[in-house]
């Protein structure tokens, strides 16, 4: 025999008036408490031989993931990288390259 | 260029107002690196904006606007120009230009009205800028900051999903539109505009539009047209007229 479907304890009480609206942001800076998605299927990888520590990747990354280490050297926080290539192709000395990540 | 103007990205300040936690602008956005530029720029002058992170005025074109034109967008400004007039107070207007509010991609018309409407209103500073010149952009915004009468400032915000092509080249297509000169960057003080950046050698207006998608239907007829109308008007900034 078929288990009988309880009643959802809200009926009566929930109306759509309660209910959110998709799609629309009423606040600016919303993304905040989400965590950060999938990583990106490529990642920049970083030939420190390379490097010459100059900031370029730094200053051209739009998701302002590329932070800059004690030593001097460059780094992406692959939790914000969207994998967008831009430091790839600024980097004058080609000194990134875009990876699947191990 | 000198060999140690490399290394001037490390006297910018290190610290991030624009947090990429904050906001959900697609991979290699033209926008966002344009935000985070101005950000750049700002800092340090304004203690106002301390913990705004991207939670700025901040208003984005919905994709139901694809169909208006150019006097649309001037209606839907006009309450906040009419707010700055009204206030008497020095205000810095930005314009983040991503392409998408025209009824037809045309590039060459609809970018000289805005800075040429913007002088005709009596503004003290107006310029173009490109987060492809960061150094150039980040002058720019310090410079419409000290002045002291209103500023307006264009800044061409490159745009991959929009123009279609791949997000690893959204700063090269900023320099592209600067160098074929279809998008020239300049400064108007004292009414008359001076080129901040003038190549020697202009690229031909094809090469800009190749590299997009979106702009697949042109004719080599229509490409041409473009180009005269690019020359003219480059030729006139050259000379010191709007
Ligand atoms: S742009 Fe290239 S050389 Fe310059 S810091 Fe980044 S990785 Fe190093
Ligand atoms: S791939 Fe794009 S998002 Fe990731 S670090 Fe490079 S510039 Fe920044």
């Amino acid at each position: 025999m078929a288990k009988k479907i309880p009643a959802a304890k809200t009926r009566g009480k929930h109306t759509w008036k309660d209910t959110k609206v998709g799609c629309v942001l009423l606040e600016e800076g919303k993304a905040k408490p989400f965590e950060p998605g999938e990583k990106p299927l490529l990642v920049p990888l970083w030939d420190k031989e390379m490097c010459v520590r100059c900031g370029l990747c730094y200053l051209f990354c739009p998701d302002a993931a590329i932070k800059r280490s004690d030593d001097g050297y460059y780094e992406a926080t692959l939790d914000y990288c969207k994998g967008c290539g831009i430091c790839h192709q600024e980097c004058w000395f080609g000194a990134i390259s875009m990876m699947e990540e191990a | 260029m000198d060999k140690f103007a490399l290394y001037v990205p490390q006297l910018l300040p290190f610290k991030e107002h624009f947090l990429p936690e904050a906001h959900r602008a697609c991979m290699g956005c033209g926008i966002a690196l344009g935000v985070r530029q101005t950000y750049k720029a700002l800092e340090e002058k304004n203690e106002w904006m301390e913990g705004a992170h991207w939670e700025v005025p901040f208003k984005q074109p919905l994709p139901g606007s694809l169909i208006k034109g150019t006097k649309e967008v001037g209606e839907e400004t006009r309450p906040a120009l009419l707010q700055i007039e009204k206030d008497g107070q020095a205000h810095l207007l930005i314009c983040f230009d991503n392409e998408a509010v025209t009824a037809k991609p045309t590039p060459a018309v609809f970018k000289k009205a805005f800075p040429a409407a913007a002088v005709a209103r009596g503004f003290h500073y107006v310029a173009t800028a490109c987060p492809s010149y960061p150094f150039d952009l980040i002058d720019k915004v310090r410079r419409g900051m000290e002045s002291e009468g209103n500023s307006y400032i264009h800044i061409l915000s490159p745009c991959p999903v929009g123009w279609d092509f791949e997000s690893e080249f959204t700063v090269q297509i900023g320099r592209f539109a600067v160098e074929s000169a279809i998008f020239p960057l300049y400064e108007v003080v004292t009414g008359s505009p001076r080129l901040t950046i003038d190549h020697p050698k202009i690229r031909p207006v094809e090469q800009y539009i190749h590299l997009q998608n979106r702009f697949n239907h042109f004719k080599k007829k229509e490409i041409l047209a473009i180009q005269a109308e690019v020359d003219s008007h480059y030729t006139k900034l050259q000379e010191g007229k709007l």
